[in-house]
């Protein structure tokens, strides 16, 4: 019986087993007292106590207040003394991207870099073809008990993708058919499955997801039509070209072929949010989602490839996504 | 300012953290020598740096961060091409762990350091994406897919086997 734990436990015993010799310790720990080195000596800041200011403790309280208005964006904050209200802000799981208050205009949310979950060899791979973008949705209100999400995707399937560890749900919908292979096998064994694709997630309101959960969407695309699967699965070729860098690719047409392949697996994409009031009424609004543009970068790995003698030079991408109220 | 070198504060951080260094330089080059030359340089540079030495919290990132830099200006040299085979590099270890190593060395480095980052020493996502600069999702994505490529090689090795 495999678990995920046995797994770990595995994994650990044998980078546990990779221990430095006694001796190369002894050789730094000797070396650190060489004068040598001790002349490359730069400032070391120790510790100081300080002498308590009263004006800079005000100043710091002051700062403090600021700040706290900045990162709770305070005013955006529902009316305090208003009932049963709520908007929703959303933003790229990046460290870098603030959340952004959703309205009915398109709203920048952030840079994503999508997972493609599919084989994308064969044009069949489209009726299975699924993409992750990693997006954090929160909801501010006034007398809001519980969130709930839910994703729509048109006729084709949308879900609820939260990371396994860490995850707050405190109600959940069943796995959708198309995102039971793979994945859900894994969770089901417990054994490294990143997701837990959810037809809806229900969070506490004052237990919601942080971005350091990854609280995410899962999008399954269906093409309707084979002309449309034909399209689709070239663009995805393409996509997967950017790995072998050649300095033929039209960069310009790619990006436009990338994201005339995001737009059609998003165009029907639909996140409906449902707040469920203290008192029991219940709120639900409705977001779109959009791509507003695509950035191509180059990259590199650090490890020479055995083929060419190397390092590996391909390109990647980002989407910068957009939402709205629909 | 003084100029402070506190010795016993700085050889108490290298034996408390010599294996992590190692570990993490072990990953990644592949090689004991050159694991071993890296774990010096980083020793070296708690001196001559402003390490954060008397911040328990910082210290611990900060010698990630900079054994991973160490890493990757390693692949940046020449000598590199001439390091050990890692069959001779593994030959001390327990056969099963040989096995495992020598499958685990077969993640892109990205990855070694990701999955080890977060498995072994406990890191969040949010925590790994800031100490090595990458983007939340790049490090979500490139964990989920050493998940996976480690999850088969668990179940195809017959490592999960009791």
């Amino acid at each position: 019986m495999m678990n995920k734990n046995l797994n770990n436990k595995i994994y650990k015993n044998t980078m546990d087993s990779i221990k430095i010799s006694d001796d190369a310790v002894e050789k730094a720990v000797k070396n650190l007292k060489q004068p040598d080195v001790i002349g490359k000596t730069i400032e070391v800041k120790k510790p100081k106590y300080r002498i308590f200011k009263p004006i800079g403790a005000v100043a710091a309280v002051l700062a403090l207040i600021i700040g706290a208005g900045a990162i709770f964006n305070l005013g955006n904050m529902p009316d305090k003394g208003a009932n049963n209200s709520f908007f929703i802000t959303a933003n790229a799981a990046s460290t870098d991207d603030e959340p952004v208050k959703i309205t009915n205009e398109f709203t920048t949310i952030g840079t994503i870099t999508p997972s493609i979950e599919s084989n994308a060899s064969t044009s069949i791979v489209l009726s299975s073809l699924k993409v992750v973008a990693d997006i954090n949705f929160n909801c501010v209100g006034n007398n809001v008990k519980t969130v709930t999400y839910k994703v729509k995707n048109g006729d084709s399937d949308g879900v609820i993708c939260l990371f396994d560890y860490n995850t707050k749900v405190v109600d959940y919908g069943k796995v959708k058919k198309m995102f039971q292979n793979g994945y859900s096998g894994a969770m089901k064994n417990g054994v490294y499955g990143r997701y837990l694709y959810y037809d809806y997630a229900t969070f506490d309101y004052d237990n919601q997801l942080d971005p350091d959960d990854g609280a995410q969407i899962a999008v399954g695309y269906k093409p309707t039509s084979t002309k449309e699967a034909i399209k689709m699965q070239s663009f995805l070729n393409e996509i997967n070209d950017m790995d072998h860098k050649s300095s033929d690719m039209n960069l310009k047409e790619v990006k436009e072929r990338i994201k005339e392949f995001y737009q059609t697996v998003f165009r029907n994409t639909e996140v409906v949010v449902t707040a469920t009031y203290k008192d029991g009424s219940t709120e639900s609004k409705t977001l779109k989602l959009g791509i507003n543009n695509i950035i191509i970068y180059d990259e590199q790995d650090n490890e020479i490839t055995n083929e060419t003698g190397l390092y590996r030079k391909y390109y990647d991408y980002k989407l910068i996504m957009t939402a709205k109220l629909a | 300012m003084e100029k402070f070198v506190d010795e016993k504060k700085i050889e108490e951080i290298i034996r408390q953290y010599a294996d992590m260094i190692y570990r993490i330089a072990f990953q990644n080059v592949k090689n004991r020598t050159d694991a071993e030359d890296i774990f010096q340089e980083v020793c070296l540079l708690l001196v001559t740096k402003n390490a954060p030495i008397y911040d328990p919290l910082h210290i611990r990132n900060w010698l990630i961060r900079v054994t991973i830099n160490k890493c990757n200006n390693f692949y940046k040299s020449f000598w590199q091409h001439n390091s050990e085979p890692l069959e001779e590099t593994l030959a001390c270890f327990q056969p099963e762990q040989q096995e495992l190593l020598s499958e685990i060395m077969k993640l892109p480095k990205n990855y070694r350091n990701i999955i080890y980052l977060y498995y072994y020493e406990g890191y969040k996502i949010s925590e790994i994406a800031k100490m090595l600069n990458l983007n939340l999702n790049t490090v979500s994505s490139r964990l989920c897919r050493a998940r996976n490529k480690l999850k088969t090689i668990l179940i195809e090795g017959g490592f999960n086997d009791e």
